[in-house]
C-alpha cells in the first residue's frame, strides 16, 4: 500500500462532538478549493480528509444539500476526478481509483440488518453499519432528514430528495422512490425532485431506475427537509429495455397507459439506414400503429395522426421527422427520457385527442466535457456537451447533417442526378441550478429540402424555444414555469401535372405560457394543478400556379388565429394501500379570433359557395366564437397482490386543432387548420381497462389492455374535398363521429440473455357521417373504416445478446393492409367519362409484412479510453418483400393508371458508426 | 460491393420519393361490370334518348355499348314509349307534345339481351323558367409569372324562376367552333413528287363540338328567392382555338327534380376540373336505376325528366382576349439523306414552297384539320 500520503492536517478549534463520516452537515459551496473544503468540513464535523496536494489541484467543489452526510459530499466533491474516498477510522482517505478494503467480509446478514422500524436497538453508526455489512449489495446506509425537534409528535412533514446520476451528475427524471413500510412512493420530476409527506420515523427507502442501481436506504425523518441521492449506472446494461410504464406499477407509474422507452432499446433495435428512431420503436408497442414506412404519421388507438402531440422540452412539434419519415425529426442522442400517453392522459395535457408524445432533452454532462456521434454513409451527427461551473450548470449542442447529394450524382438517371435531398438539425439547451430554482432553456431548428427533378419541391421546417423556470415554495409545493414558442412552415411546389401545377406556402405558430404546481398534500395525496394559454397564429397561405402550363387559378387560404385558455386540477390519491386514484379536471376556453371574414350560409342549406347568405366581418384580435371544453379524466388503479395490478381509466378531451389532408400519410404539407366558427372542436371519451402482470422468476411481463373511444365532431372530409382549391374550409369537411375499441395484448421478457417482447394489437375505428340532409352524409351515411383503420398488428422484437459487447436482434411487423377507396372502372354519359369508385375505404391494400436483423458490437469494455465506438450493422426488410405504401391512381394520356408505391422493397443494409468519448458506460 | 450497391439503391428509391410501379388492384368483377342506363325525357318535343353501356375497366375506358336491349319510356298516366336503337347501345323515340307536359312522371325500363330487367324510378317532369340572360366578362388572371396576367372570357348565367317553377336546375353547355388547318394539301411526295392543282382545301376548314364537361347546377331551395344571378358557367381563354375564327355555344337549362339534382350535384363534385385525380375524396354515386332480376347488382347512371329551355350564342373577335393557341402544325427542313429518309409507310409526306422559295415537310396536321379532332361537316346552324 502507497502510504506516502502528504498528511494535510489543519486543525481550527475543536471539532463538534458529533463526529464520523455519517454526519449530516449542510453544504452550500460554490466553486471552492478542494482544500478550503476539507478545512469547513473538520471544522463543522471533526473529520478529517487525508489527501495529497497534488492529486486535488485546482478542484473546486460546488455542493447545494441541505443535509449530507460528510462522506457523500466528499465523494460528490471527487466525482469524475478518478479520486476514490474510503473511510479509515472516522476519518477519510483520498487516493486515486482505490479504496481501503474496509473489513472483513461478513456473513451474518439477516441478523445484523438493520431494521429501523423496531424501537430500542442500539442505533449503529454509519460506518459501523458498513464496516459490519462490508460492501454486501444489500447493505443500507442512513439517510437523516430533518433535524431533530422540529416536528410536533405525530405531525406529517415533507421531505423532498434530489436524485442525479453520479457519473454525470445529472439528474434522473421518473425515479422512484419507495417507503417499504408505508407502501408509499413517489417518482422524480423533470428536475430530478421527488418528494413525499410522511410521519416522522424510520424507514426502509427504495430507490430505483431502470439503468441504475436499485438503492436501499434506511430513512430516518426527523422533521421537514432535503435530501440527496447519486445512483450509480449498474453494471449489467442489459436491464434497460423499455420499461413498460406498468411494471411496479403499484407504485411507479401512476398514469393508466403509460409507455417509456429507453435510449438502450433505440439503440438497439435494427432501423432503417442504422437511424435510431424513437417513433419507429413506439410503432413496436401496443396501440401505435403506423400506415406504413416512410410515413411520419402515428395512429395510436385507432385515431388519426393528427390526434397526438409530441412535445420536447415543452415544445411542441408539428413535424416529427425528416424525409417524409425516415429519419425522426431529432437527434435520439439528446433525448433522456420519452413516454407517451394514451389511455388515461393527466390533465395537465390537453389538445390532442389521442395521446401525448413526452420527450424530455437531456442536460449536459455536469461533471466534465464530452462528445459522442454517429456516421452512416449518408448522414453525420455530432453532440457536444460539458458544464460551465461544475454540478451547476451544463450545456448541450447536438447537430444532425444528411449529405446525400453526392451518391445522386453518381446515378445515371437524369431525374435522380437532378434530384436533391438534405436535412439538418440543431439543437442546445442550457441549464443552470440556482438555490430553490432551476432553470432551463432549450432551442430546437430542423430543416428539410427535398427536391425531384423539377417536378416537385418541398422544403419544411421547425423552430421551437422554451424556457423553463422551476421554483421549489417549500419541500411540499413545486411549481414550473414555462415559456414556448414553436414554428413549422412548409413549401411546396408541384409540377406532377403541368396544367395543375401550383406553389404553396404554409406557416403555423403557436407560443404557449405554462405555469404547473405540485403540491404534496399528505403521503398519500399528491395536488397537481396549473394554467396554460397558448395562442395559434396560422398563415395558410396562398396556392400559386407555378409554371406557364398551369391553369389552376390563385386561391389565397387566409390567415387563421386562436387563443386557448386553460386551467386543470387533479388529484391522486391512495384510498388504500393497494388502490390508487387520479381524478382531474381540464377547463379549456377556446376562441378562434379575428381579424377574419366569415361566410354564414342559408339555413337548411348545404355548406357551398353557392348559398352564401350573409357576411360576418370580425375585428383583430375579436373572438369569433366561444367554445367552453371541460375534460374530465380519471383512472384507478389497484393491486391484486405482489406481481399484478388492474387498471381503469376514463378520458375526455378536446382537440381544436386539425389536419387537412385527404392523403393517407401524413406528409410535410399538411396543413394544420383550427377549429372555427363553423368547424366546432372535436372531442372524445375513452374506456380502458388493463390487467397487468408479472413472473418474475421467469422474467416475463404481460399485460393485456381493452379500450373503446367515441370521438364526436371529428372532422370528416366530404366527398370531393379539396382543400387547395377554397379558403371555405367548412364546405370541405363535415362534423363526423368515430367509433373506435380494441384490444392491446404485450408480452415481454426483460433481463435475460433473450429478451424482447410480442405486441399484439387488434382494434378498430370506424367513422359515420350521417346528417339530416343528403350533402350531410358521406358514404350515404353508412359506417365506413377510417383510412387508419388496422384491425391485426403484430410486432415481435427479439434481442439476444452474446455478451456486454455483442447483441443481435431482430424484428418482425405484420399488419394488415390500410383501407382505401378504388376507382373500379369507368362509365360514359353522353360522352363524358365518368369514374366509378367503390364505397369509401372499401378495399383494402395487400398486408404489410417485415423481417430486419442487426448486430450491434460495441467497443471494448476498457475503463480508461479515449474513445468507445460501436458499430451497427443492420439488415432491412430481409425477405425483400415489396410492401405497398400505398396505391395511386393517376390520369395518363385519358387513361387511369394504377400504381403501388413501396417504399423498400429490396434488402438494405448499412452499417453504422457511432462514438462517444469515454468507456463503454460514460454517457 | 453488396453494401454501396444497395445504398445507392435505397437513396435512388428516396430520391423517387420510392419504388413506384404498376399495380393491379384486385376489384370484384361484380364491381368492374356494372349496366349503365342514362337518359332523360324533356319537355321539347323530340327525340328523347337513353343510352345502355357496361362500364369499363379503368385501365381501358371506353364506351360498351349494350346492343338489343327492349327500351321503353312509361309515364305515370299509362303510356308506353318502345325506343329503337339508332346507334349501337343508343335508343330513341319521337315522342309528341301531348306525352311531354310538366308533371308527368316518367320511368325507363331496359331489358338486356341477357334478359336481366333494369328500370329506374320514376321522376317527375318539373316546370322550367325561359332561359334568362347569358353573358360574360372577361377576367384577369395572374398566372405563375407575376407580371404576366391571363384573361379569360367567364360566362355566366341568370336564373329567373320566381313562379311555381322547380328549384333545382343544371345547365349543359354544347360548344362548336370552327377552326382551320394551316395551309391546303398541294405537294406531296409518295416515291414521286406530286402537285394538286388547284390546291386541295377539303381538310382545311374544321369543326369541333362537344359537351363542356364540367356539370352546372344549382339548388334555390334555401335560398331566399326562386333566383340566382351571375351563376359561373365555363370559361375560355386565348390559348385553345375556340376564339379563333367563330365559336358557337347552345346553353341550355334544364329544370330537374331535386333527385335528379342530388345525382347530378354528386357528379359535379367528382368531376370538377381543378385538382388532380387523387387529390380530392373521391366518391361513389348512386343513381335512380336498378336491377329487377339480380337486385344486389349495381346499376349505375340516372334517367329523368327535365323542362328544357335552349338558346345558342355565337362570339367572335372577344375584345380583350389575346389568341396564342397553336394550330399544331410542325414544319423542317428535308434532311440530309433527301426523301431517302421517308420509308413507304410514311407516304404521302406533304410539303410547301415558303415565302422565300425553300422546301419544307409539313405534318399531317398542316393540311388536315381533322387530325385535332374536328370534323369537316359543317353544322347545320352555322351562320356562314
Amino acid at each position: 500500500m502507497k502510504l506516502l500520503l502528504f498528511i494535510h492536517l489543519l486543525f481550527f478549534g475543536s471539532p463538534t462532538p458529533d463526529k464520523g463520516p455519517d454526519t449530516l452537515v449542510s453544504c452550500h459551496f460554490n466553486a471552492l478549493p478542494f482544500t478550503q473544503f476539507c478545512e469547513d468540513i473538520y471544522h463543522r464535523s471533526g473529520v478529517r480528509i487525508y489527501f495529497r496536494e497534488s492529486w486535488v489541484q485546482g478542484l473546486t467543489v460546488t455542493i447545494d444539500a441541505d443535509s449530507i452526510s460528510v462522506l457523500s459530499a466528499t465523494e460528490r466533491a471527487l466525482n469524475g476526478t478518478g479520486l476514490e474516498v474510503s473511510v479509515w477510522n472516522d476519518n477519510l482517505v483520498v487516493m486515486p481509483g482505490e479504496t481501503l478494503p474496509r473489513g472483513l467480509p461478513h456473513f451474518e446478514i439477516q441478523t445484523l440488518q438493520p431494521d429501523s422500524a423496531v424501537k430500542g436497538t442500539r442505533e449503529l453508526t454509519r460506518s459501523e453499519e458498513r464496516y459490519i455489512t462490508g460492501r454486501k449489495a444489500d447493505a443500507m446506509q442512513t439517510l437523516r432528514v430533518g433535524k431533530k425537534g422540529l416536528a410536533s409528535r405525530g405531525s406529517m412533514v415533507t421531505i423532498r430528495g434530489r436524485i442525479t446520476e453520479q457519473q454525470t451528475g445529472e439528474v434522473v427524471i421518473g425515479a422512484t422512490m419507495f417507503l417499504r413500510e408505508t407502501r408509499a412512493g413517489a417518482a422524480t420530476d423533470q428536475n430530478g425532485f421527488v418528494s413525499l409527506v410522511v410521519k416522522p420515523g424510520s424507514y426502509t427507502a427504495i430507490f430505483a431506475f431502470m439503468g441504475l442501481e436499485t438503492k436501499k436506504y434506511s430513512l430516518e425523518v426527523l422533521s421537514d427537509g432535503d435530501f440527496s441521492i447519486e445512483m450509480k449506472k449498474s453494471a449489467i446494461q442489459m436491464k434497460e429495455v423499455i420499461v413498460f410504464g406498468d411494471r411496479q406499477m403499484n407504485f411507479r407509474f401512476k398514469d393508466a397507459g403509460l409507455e417509456k422507452i429507453s435510449v438502450k432499446t433505440i439503440r438497439e433495435i435494427p432501423m432503417m439506414m442504422g437511424e435510431r428512431d424513437i417513433l419507429k420503436v413506439s410503432e413496436m408497442l401496443p396501440g401505435i400503429v403506423t400506415v406504413g414506412e416512410g410515413s411520419a404519421g402515428l395512429n395510436v388507438r385507432g385515431g388519426n395522426y393528427d390526434q397526438n402531440a409530441f412535445y420536447i422540452n415543452k415544445i411542441q412539434i408539428y413535424n416529427t421527422s425528416h424525409l417524409f419519415g425516415f429519419f425522426p425529426a431529432f437527434n435520439a442522442d439528446i433525448i433522456k427520457d420519452f413516454s407517451i400517453y394514451k389511455g388515461h392522459i393527466p390533465a395537465q395535457y390537453g389538445g390532442q385527442l389521442s395521446s401525448v408524445f413526452n420527450i424530455i432533452g437531456r442536460q449536459g454532462n455536469r461533471k466534465r466535457f464530452t462528445a459522442r456521434g454517429g456516421i452512416s454513409p449518408v448522414a453525420a451527427n455530432l453532440s457536444v456537451e460539458g458544464p460551465l461551473k461544475k454540478d451547476t450548470s451544463s450545456f448541450l449542442i447536438s447537430g444532425r447533417y444528411l449529405y446525400s447529394d453526392w451518391i445522386l450524382r453518381q446515378i445515371n438517371d437524369p431525374l435522380i442526378r437532378t434530384s436533391n435531398a438534405g436535412f439538418n438539425d440543431f439543437s442546445a439547451s442550457w441549464n443552470h441550478d440556482f438555490r430553490k430554482n432551476q432553470v432551463s432553456v432549450f432551442v430546437y431548428h430542423s430543416q428539410d429540402e427535398f427536391r425531384l427533378a423539377d417536378v416537385n419541391s418541398y422544403k419544411y421546417s421547425n423552430n421551437g424555444a422554451s424556457v423553463n423556470l422551476s421554483h421549489a415554495f417549500s419541500t411540499a409545493l413545486r411549481a414550473n414555469f414555462s415559456l414556448t414558442g414553436s414554428q413549422y412552415a412548409f413549401n411546396t411546389i408541384d409540377q406532377q401535372e403541368p396544367p395543375l401545377a401550383y406553389k404553396h406556402s404554409y406557416r403555423i405558430g403557436d407560443y404557449r405560457v405554462n405555469a404547473d404546481f405540485t403540491h404534496n398534500l399528505s403521503s398519500k395525496n399528491t395536488l397537481q394543478y396549473g394554467a396554460a394559454i397558448t395562442w395559434y397564429r396560422l398563415n395558410r397561405g396562398t396556392v400559386m400556379p407555378e409554371g406557364e402550363k398551369s391553369v389552376r387559378l390563385p386561391v389565397k387560404l387566409g390567415l387563421d388565429a386562436g387563443l386557448e385558455n386553460a386551467i386543470y386540477l387533479s388529484d391522486s390519491y391512495d384510498v388504500l394501500p393497494w388502490m390508487n386514484i387520479s381524478g382531474g379536471l381540464r377547463l379549456t376556453l377556446f376562441n378562434p379570433l379575428g381579424s377574419r371574414t366569415v361566410y354564414t350560409y342559408y339555413p337548411g342549406g348545404p355548406k357551398d359557395p353557392r348559398y352564401i347568405d350573409d357576411t360576418l366581418h370580425f375585428g383583430n384580435g375579436k373572438p369569433v366564437k366561444w367554445y367552453f371544453e371541460p375534460d374530465i379524466r380519471a383512472a384507478v388503479i389497484m393491486r391484486t397482490d405482489a406481481n399484478g395490478t388492474v387498471k381503469i381509466a376514463f378520458n375526455q378531451m378536446h382537440q381544436n386543432l386539425f389536419v387537412l389532408n385527404n392523403t393517407i400519410a401524413l406528409s410535410p404539407n399538411s396543413q394544420w387548420k383550427l377549429a372555427d366558427y363553423h368547424i366546432p372542436p372535436a372531442r372524445s371519451n375513452q374506456v380502458s381497462a388493463g390487467i397487468f402482470r408479472t413472473f418474475p422468476q421467469w422474467g416475463w411481463e404481460a399485460s393485456i389492455e381493452v379500450y373503446g373511444k367515441r370521438t364526436f365532431n371529428y372532422p370528416e372530409f366530404t366527398d370531393g374535398a379539396d382543400f387547395l382549391g377554397t379558403p371555405l374550409v367548412e364546405t370541405t369537411v363535415l362534423p363526423g363521429n368515430q367509433d373506435a375499441y380494441g384490444v392491446e395484448f404485450l408480452l415481454r421478457r426483460n433481463g435475460r440473455r433473450l429478451e424482447g417482447w410480442l405486441a399484439y394489437t387488434f382494434s378498430r375505428s370506424v367513422s359515420k357521417v350521417d346528417g339530416d340532409q343528403p350533402w350531410e352524409r358521406i358514404n350515404n351515411g353508412l359506417a365506413y373504416p377510417a383510412n387508419y383503420d388496422i384491425p391485426h398488428v403484430l410486432n415481435t422484437v427479439l434481442m439476444y445478446h452474446f455478451s456486454r459487447r455483442v447483441t443481435a436482434s431482430g424484428v418482425v411487423t405484420y399488419q394488415t393492409g390500410r383501407p382505401v377507396t378504388y376507382p373500379v372502372s369507368v362509365y360514359y354519359v353522353n360522352t363524358i367519362p365518368y369514374v366509378d369508385y367503390s364505397n369509401r375505404n372499401e378495399y383494402r391494400i395487400p398486408d404489410y409484412f417485415r423481417l430486419d436483423l442487426s448486430l450491434t458490437i460495441e467497443g471494448n469494455l476498457k475503463r480508461n479510453k479515449l474513445l468507445h465506438s460501436s458499430f451497427i450493422f443492420s439488415l432491412y426488410n430481409v425477405t425483400g418483400r415489396d410492401n405497398p405504401y400505398s396505391v395511386y391512381f393517376k390520369l395518363e394520356k385519358g387513361k387511369i393508371k394504377s400504381y403501388q408505391y413501396s417504399v423498400i422493397g429490396v434488402p438494405v443494409f448499412t452499417v453504422t458508426w457511432l462514438f462517444k468519448l469515454g468507456n463503454y458506460a460514460s454517457d | 460491393m453488396l453494401r454501396i450497391k444497395n445504398i445507392l439503391l435505397i437513396l435512388t428509391m428516396l430520391a423517387l420519393s420510392a419504388c413506384i410501379k404498376s399495380f393491379d388492384p384486385v376489384i370484384d368483377a361484380s364491381a368492374e361490370n356494372k349496366y349503365v342506363v342514362s337518359g332523360r325525357v324533356t319537355d321539347a318535343e323530340g327525340w328523347q334518348e337513353v343510352e345502355v353501356s357496361l362500364t369499363s375497366p379503368i385501365g381501358s375506358p371506353k364506351f360498351i355499348p349494350v346492343t338489343g336491349c327492349q327500351v321503353s319510356i312509361l309515364d305515370d298516366k299509362g303510356n308506353d314509349f318502345t325506343l329503337n336503337e339508332w346507334e349501337p347501345g343508343k335508343y330513341q323515340v319521337w315522342m309528341g307534345h301531348e306525352y311531354l307536359i310538366p308533371g308527368t312522371s316518367y320511368q325507363v325500363k331496359v331489358t338486356t339481351p341477357g334478359g336481366e330487367e333494369l328500370v329506374s324510378g320514376f321522376d317527375k317532369m318539373s316546370k322550367g323558367p325561359p332561359l334568362d340572360s347569358v353573358y360574360y366578362s372577361i377576367n384577369d388572371i395572374p398566372t405563375a409569372d407575376p407580371t404576366i396576367n391571363l384573361n379569360v372570357m367567364q360566362f355566366y348565367v341568370d336564373l329567373q324562376a320566381e313562379g311555381d317553377y322547380s328549384h333545382f336546375y343544371k345547365w349543359d353547355v354544347v360548344e362548336t367552333w370552327e377552326y382551320h388547318a394551316a395551309l391546303p394539301a398541294e405537294y406531296y411526295f409518295d416515291g414521286s413528287h406530286h402537285k394538286i392543282v388547284p390546291p386541295d382545301y377539303t381538310n382545311k376548314v374544321c369543326w369541333t363540338t362537344g359537351l363542356a364537361k364540367n356539370v352546372f347546377t344549382i339548388s334555390t331551395k334555401s335560398l331566399a328567392q326562386n333566383k340566382y344571378e351571375k351563376y359561373p358557367l365555363h370559361s375560355i381563354d386565348g390559348r385553345s382555338s375556340r376564339l379563333g375564327i367563330l365559336y358557337s355555344m347552345l346553353v341550355r337549362q334544364l329544370s330537374i327534380s331535386e333527385e335528379a339534382y342530388n345525382y347530378w350535384e354528386k357528379l359535379r363534385i367528382n368531376s370538377n376540373e381543378q385538382g388532380g385525380l387523387y387529390e380530392k375524396q373521391p366518391l361513389a354515386i348512386k343513381g335512380n336505376m336498378m336491377n329487377l332480376s339480380k337486385p344486389e347488382k349495381d346499376v349505375l347512371g340516372f334517367f329523368y325528366a327535365a323542362s328544357e329551355r335552349s338558346h345558342r350564342y355565337f362570339y367572335q373577335n372577344v375584345e380583350g382576349i389575346e389568341l396564342k393557341f397553336s394550330n399544331f402544325c410542325f414544319e423542317s427542313g428535308l434532311g440530309r439523306l433527301g426523301w431517302k429518309e421517308f420509308f413507304w409507310w410514311e407516304y404521302p409526306v406533304y410539303y410547301y414552297f415558303n415565302e422565300v422559295g425553300a422546301l419544307r415537310i409539313l405534318s399531317y396536321e398542316c393540311i388536315d384539320c381533322r387530325k385535332i379532332g374536328g370534323t369537316i361537316v359543317k353544322p347545320d346552324f352555322w351562320p356562314r
